[in-house]
């Protein structure tokens, strides 16, 4: 990956060697300045292998989670641009008819330019030292079937290239690497690419029969390639095609002295070839002077797209992965915290003969230090495994489309590892500062320190800051309409202040619960109640993560000032079985008095168990909302077509075809340009936008299930809509997703946004948009009456009648023929029928439920894998409760003796401990359930999700989910305090006594 | 109560025999610690009648605490047996063992060892909520006994807002709440100023003339010593000598 978050990763790689030499540095200053301390630091960290294990664990985490969000950006750049690559070989620019912007043009099926063209640019581009080859091509998609096999394809891609000119393109070799010369074929042969022979189950010497004009022509496997764009596989996951020389595919196809674009290469190789586009392009440019024609960034403009695909990739698995890194953090702090706690008498005995704050801060550094180092390491190459996990998995996801590699970059592994140690080291930084602080007498003693009615002036000092900075962070998040800062700051805000206000002397548990109470307030509120009390700003997935840790953190304080009550339900429990009354006793009084240890404990779970219940809730309501009953608009299969050859009325073919029409309950016709061949604009502006359009027949409205989520003005109902744009060319229906949210703003720039409507509205103005056809150059005025329910998910664009769509466009790039059968029928089975009795006119048909199942495992797939990634944060919570659990034995050993002297069995003390970090794990588990649950039915409900997506009509909470991971959470809890409980039971009470 | 030092021992009389709580035979106890055996206790007999406030004494490192801990059954023996009120504690499972603890046996220790989470009734009425007393009455009880230590206004305050003289008296009134036979008390007065000692001694001995509970007092101070009505002496994990004070 060449870049991350839009900074180049040599320069986050360089400024992070840096950060991690300065942490080498302190490390051999200490060493070299204070030999004796970095000793003391060393040997501390070999005490007690068995929590210095936990805590290489705990540390590793967040180098964990770096290195396989970065290990998986790699994959994914090297796999897609591998398969890129693979398929564009040395064709590294195309020319087309000029169809729009370079983002946007490509080639379009049906459209053809006489092959001059390309002899007149061979000529102009001679001797030009960037370009060494230019090849004219033609392409059709055909419809085929292997007769033998009876396996048919209705859409494969016939090539003619010009044998003359392919040296420069790496000429074509069979799948074993043989040469094939393409003039020495017999009439009739032609050259298969691989994966249209593996779905034809053809082999060489096959007699295949193509379909033109609905005309059947054999041709003969001389000979099978690999996929590339000369054998007509021009995207990843295509059916490919087949190909011959340039004059015998014209005469196939009866498209004589014709192509469909021109491929260019430039000197270099594969890969080197793109970095000369610029220059080629302007050479092309030149050549072409006005002529009608335009050059494609072919190959760069797809390594763009690998790069970016993998960026996103990178960025949600770094995002989400937050919660787990801000849960290790907190872990990190805890484990110096309770270290601190475990020697705080020999640190006083240190102090007291003559050690200096500085070099217990030292001390604590160096052990860090040593720890840090080990588990980056660690962690990084954990990282690397869980990288190619998720690769497996996505391999099972999207094996189709590619090929996906598990690759690791040097540099990722080195920027990962640096981070880690980085983040580790700032967090022991400032986590030692913080346990040097402390009086010598009462640590000497081991006395708790003194719980004061009024705050020190750090509060104060602390307080105030936060007060200052919170009010700046909202005044620029609502100065530059932006939610980040503007949220952290109204949530800093009234916790600096109860903090500040600590000083005079205020009750903190009153002062806490107030500001928490306001910040939970702030961040689950409904929409509805939200945009009225406070400014609508815009956010992005960031939000996700800020949401979860101010809620968390307010969540937890709440819980930790207040956990009295809480933990009173606990004690009604222990009167009930007054048997364990003296167990549950001490179990609760332990944790509140640790209020620091206890909530950051709590906030660990809460924090990843938070993101796992939204992730799984969205999980869930998108889905339902995507696969729905609504989904397919009524009809049951989809019958595509690309061809543009004729074909009879689809009825008539499918009668004539020998369809078992009986099935059929109705059809209607859906013609549709692709945003790449279609031009719209807002009336009276001049910036044309991409938009998918579709024209679509009577029996298509009369026949779909269509709800319009927002209707114009003077339409009462739904039908009212549909009927007046059945009758009317002057008027449109649009899908949701050409609204903008009042926050949220997706997609690319070039799509198409209709203004004047929002999504949220309910109501509309009829608003009036120019469409039209780049290629003819013919436009039209229609008006939109309506914005389609996106409960719609297989049918998207903006809706015109047969008649509008005929005066802007020539042809469709493809015609869907929508099918709805009679009850009983088997419509998978029905579609192949169709499918392979309409062979000959090229028509893919499929059941509409089983292309949504489809669609939906493979999204859910995803879902499942990220869900999967973000759980990785649970063994930071696990960890904790296993380092408190270790801890609490070793720090109660003679508390222990005296329970078990006045009476307490063995397995009382066992179980004091288990309740303990069951309590821990379920107020965690159960604040994060509760945040999660009512945050995401606040999303899925706000205007923003409703008006966009139409989710929210039922909230459906996936139990079953958030069941398994609080099983888990608690499973694995009770398991980590199981073993320390036991060896709590087991202690001699005698030797505990004795103990100090 | 004021305490009467005494500073002359005299034998133990057979007598008691009739009333015996506590009778030991032959108790040998080593530590093994792998690479050394250390015997801490080496044939040690010993009888205290119920009643009794008993005093063992001995420099560090004799056996005092070992002994206390063996025959309160906190510890195991290596040889001998030990019988309280008739029962031999090594025959009894963990399980019983801790019961029977429970209900007989009340602990004070050096260092208090409260539960320093839980306040002061919290803490007293816990050996009640191990035997199964019932909440409420446990926390009647335990307010009682605070008060008869002269800890009631003390009662909801943590161990670490009291005095460590209201600590011990604390432990004293934990010790004493399940009304136990025998009371352990391990240095009750190591951490105290003498004024302190003596209050909490003048305490555990008026409690042992009022309710005849049983005091085993390990302490290495003879004027704790001279405060009750026998002194057994202990070197090199022998008892060296037992007599009542003059």
């Amino acid at each position: 990956m060449e870049n991350l978050f839009g900074i180049p990763m040599q320069s986050i790689m360089i400024a992070l060697l840096v950060a991690f030499g300065l942490c080498l540095g302190v490390g051999g200053w200490i060493y070299l300045r204070h030999r004796i301390i970095f000793r003391m630091g060393i040997r501390n960290a070999r005490r007690r292998p068995a929590q210095t294990s936990l805590i290489v664990i705990g540390l590793m985490l967040s180098t964990l989670i770096i290195a396989a969000a970065l290990t998986t950006g790699d994959t994914l750049n090297y796999s897609i641009k591998s398969t890129v690559l693979d398929i564009l070989e040395h064709t590294d620019e195309l020319v087309v008819p000029a169809n729009g912007d370079d983002a946007e043009a490509n080639v379009q099926p049906g459209v053809t330019f006489p092959q001059q063209v390309a002899a007149d640019l061979e000529a102009a581009l001679a001797g030009d030292a960037v370009i060494d080859g230019v090849m004219p091509v033609l392409t059709q998609p055909v419809p085929i079937l292997n007769p033998k096999t009876q396996l048919s394809e209705p859409m494969v891609t016939a090539v003619g290239i010009d044998p003359a000119a392919l040296g420069p393109f790496g000429g074509l070799r069979d799948i074993e690497g043989n040469d094939i010369e393409l003039t020495a074929l017999p009439e009739g042969a032609v050259v298969l690419g691989k994966t249209t022979a593996e779905r034809l189950d053809a082999v060489v010497g096959d007699t295949l029969t193509v379909y033109v004009e609905n005309e059947p022509h054999d041709v003969t496997v001389a000979a099978i390639a690999s996929d590339s764009i000369l054998t007509g596989m021009q995207d990843p996951g295509q059916a490919g095609g087949f190909v011959m020389a340039l004059d015998r595919a014209q005469a196939l196809l009866e498209l004589p002295g014709q192509i469909s674009f021109i491929a260019v290469s430039n000197a270099g190789g594969v890969a080197d070839g793109a970095e000369a586009t610029d220059a080629a392009v302007t050479a092309i440019e030149q050549a072409l002077g006005e002529a009608p024609y335009q050059a494609v960034r072919v190959k760069q403009r797809a390594l763009d797209m690998a790069e970016e695909g993998a960026n996103v990739f990178t960025s949600i698995f770094l995002v989400l992965g937050l919660f787990s890194i801000a849960a290790g953090i907190l872990l990190i702090f805890l484990i110096f915290v309770l270290l601190a706690a475990e020697r705080k008498p020999e640190m006083g005995m240190a102090r007291a003969v003559g050690m200096k704050r500085r070099q217990l801060t030292e001390m604590f550094l160096a052990e860090g230090i040593a720890y840090d180092l080990v588990s980056a390491m660690i962690g990084a190459a954990l990282g690397v495994g869980v990288a190619f996990v998720i690769a497996g998995v996505m391999g099972r996801l999207v094996g189709e489309f590619f090929d996906i590699v598990p690759t690791a970059h040097w540099r990722s592994l080195v920027v990962a590892y640096s981070l880690g140690v980085v983040v580790t080291f700032a967090t022991i930084a400032i986590s030692s500062w913080r346990v040097s602080r402390l009086n010598i007498v009462r640590a000497i003693r081991d006395i708790p320190e003194p719980q004061r009615q009024r705050a020190g002036n750090r509060w104060l000092i602390f307080g105030i800051l936060g007060v200052v900075l919170g009010a700046l962070l909202m005044w620029v998040g609502a100065d530059t309409d932006k939610l980040f800062p503007y949220s952290i700051g109204i949530s800093l805000l009234p916790l600096s202040l109860a903090a500040a206000l600590r000083r005079f002397g205020l009750p903190a548990r009153l002062l806490y619960t107030v500001a928490s109470l306001f910040v939970l307030t702030y961040w689950l509120l409904p929409d509805s109640l939200h945009q009225k009390l406070f400014p609508v700003l815009s956010g992005g997935m960031e939000m996700f993560f800020v949401s979860g840790v101010m809620m968390v953190a307010a969540a937890t304080m709440a819980i930790i000032w207040n956990a009295e009550v809480a933990t009173s339900l606990v004690g009604l429990l222990g009167r009930t079985f007054s048997r364990w009354l003296p167990a549950v006793k001490t179990a609760v009084a332990y944790p509140l008095a640790s209020k620091g240890r206890t909530g950051m404990t709590i906030a660990m779970f809460s924090l990843i168990v938070f993101s796992l219940v939204m992730m799984a809730t969205i999980d869930r309501n998108f889905t339902e909302l995507f696969s729905g009953e609504e989904a397919a608009a009524g009809w049951d299969i989809a019958a595509t077509r690309v061809a543009s050859d004729p074909m009879p009325a689809f009825d008539q073919a499918l009668a004539e075809s020998g369809v078992d029409t009986s099935k059929v309950a109705a059809t209607g016709r859906l013609r549709q340009v692709a945003s790449y061949s279609s031009e719209i604009r807002m009336a009276g502006t001049q910036e044309w936008k991409r938009y998918t359009i579709n024209g679509v027949d009577a029996a298509f409205i009369e026949h779909s299930h269509l709800p319009v989520k927002i209707r114009a003005t003077g339409y009462d109902s739904d039908a009212a809509i549909w009927e007046a744009l059945r009758q009317n060319p002057d008027l449109a229906v649009i899908d949701g997703f050409a609204l903008e949210g009042p926050t949220v703003q997706v997609g690319s720039p070039s799509n198409f946004i209709l203004q004047g409507v929002q999504a949220g509205d309910t109501t509309m103005e009829p608003i009036q948009v120019e469409i039209g056809d780049p290629l003819s150059g013919r436009t039209r005025t229609v008006t939109v009456i309506g914005v389609l329910d996106p409960k719609v998910s297989m049918i998207f664009g903006l809706f015109v009648n047969d008649a509008a769509f005929d005066q802007v466009f020539a042809q469709p790039n493809q015609t869907t023929y929508y099918v709805q059968t009679q009850p009983g029928t088997d419509d998978v089975a029905f579609a192949k029928e169709i499918k392979a009795k309409l062979i000959a006119y090229g028509v893919q048909a499929e059941s509409l439920e089983k292309l949504i199942e489809q669609e939906t495992a493979i999204s859910r797939g995803f879902l499942l894998l990220i869900e999967g990634f973000m759980a990785l944060g649970l063994v930071v919570g696990i960890a904790a409760l296993g380092v408190i659990a270790f801890r609490s034995v070793v720090e109660r050993r003679q508390q222990i003796g005296m329970l078990r002297a006045i009476g307490y069995q063995r397995s009382m003390v066992a179980a004091s401990f288990l309740i303990e970090s069951t309590m821990i794990t379920v107020l965690g588990v159960g604040s994060g359930t509760i945040l999660g649950l009512i945050l995401s039915r606040n999303l899925m409900t706000s205007d923003e999700f409703t008006g966009s997506s139409g989710a929210a009509a039922t909230f459906l909470v996936p139990w079953g989910t958030i069941a398994l991971f609080v099983g888990i959470a608690l499973a694995a809890g009770l398991l980590m305090a199981y073993i320390p409980a036991r060896k709590a039971a087991s202690v001699p009470i005698a030797d505990a006594l004795r103990y100090e | 109560m004021p305490a009467t030092p005494r500073s002359q021992l005299a034998p133990v009389e057979a007598a008691r025999d009739t009333d015996v709580i506590i009778r030991a035979e032959g108790v040998e106890k080593t530590y093994d610690t792998g690479k050394l055996r250390v015997p801490a206790l080496r044939g040690v007999d010993l009888t205290v009648g119920r009643g009794e406030m008993v005093a063992i004494m001995g420099p560090s490192g004799c056996g005092k605490t070992t002994l206390l801990n063996c025959l309160s059954g906190l510890d195991t023996i290596d040889k001998g047996t030990i019988l309280i009120a008739g029962t031999d504690l090594s025959k009894l499972s963990d399980n019983a063992r801790t019961e029977f603890r429970a209900r007989e046996m009340g602990f004070v220790f050096q260092f208090y060892n409260l539960l320093p989470v839980l306040t002061a009734v919290e803490n007293v009425e816990l050996p009640l909520l191990v035997s199964g007393v019932r909440p409420k009455e446990a926390r009647q009880r335990a307010l009682e006994v605070l008060a008869q230590v002269g800890l009631e206004r003390w009662a909801n305050h943590k161990p670490a807002e009291l005095s460590g003289g209201q600590r011990q008296r604390v432990t004293i009134a934990r010790a004493l709440v399940n009304r136990p036979a025998i009371v352990w008390a391990d240095e009750p007065t190591g951490d105290l100023d003498s004024q302190t000692a003596d209050e909490v001694m003048a305490l555990m001995r008026e409690l042992n003339q009022t309710n005849r509970q049983t005091f085993v007092v390990v302490t290495h101070d003879p004027r704790i010593g001279g405060m009750c009505d026998r002194i057994i002496r202990m070197q090199d994990g022998q008892i060296v000598s037992d007599g009542t004070a003059a």
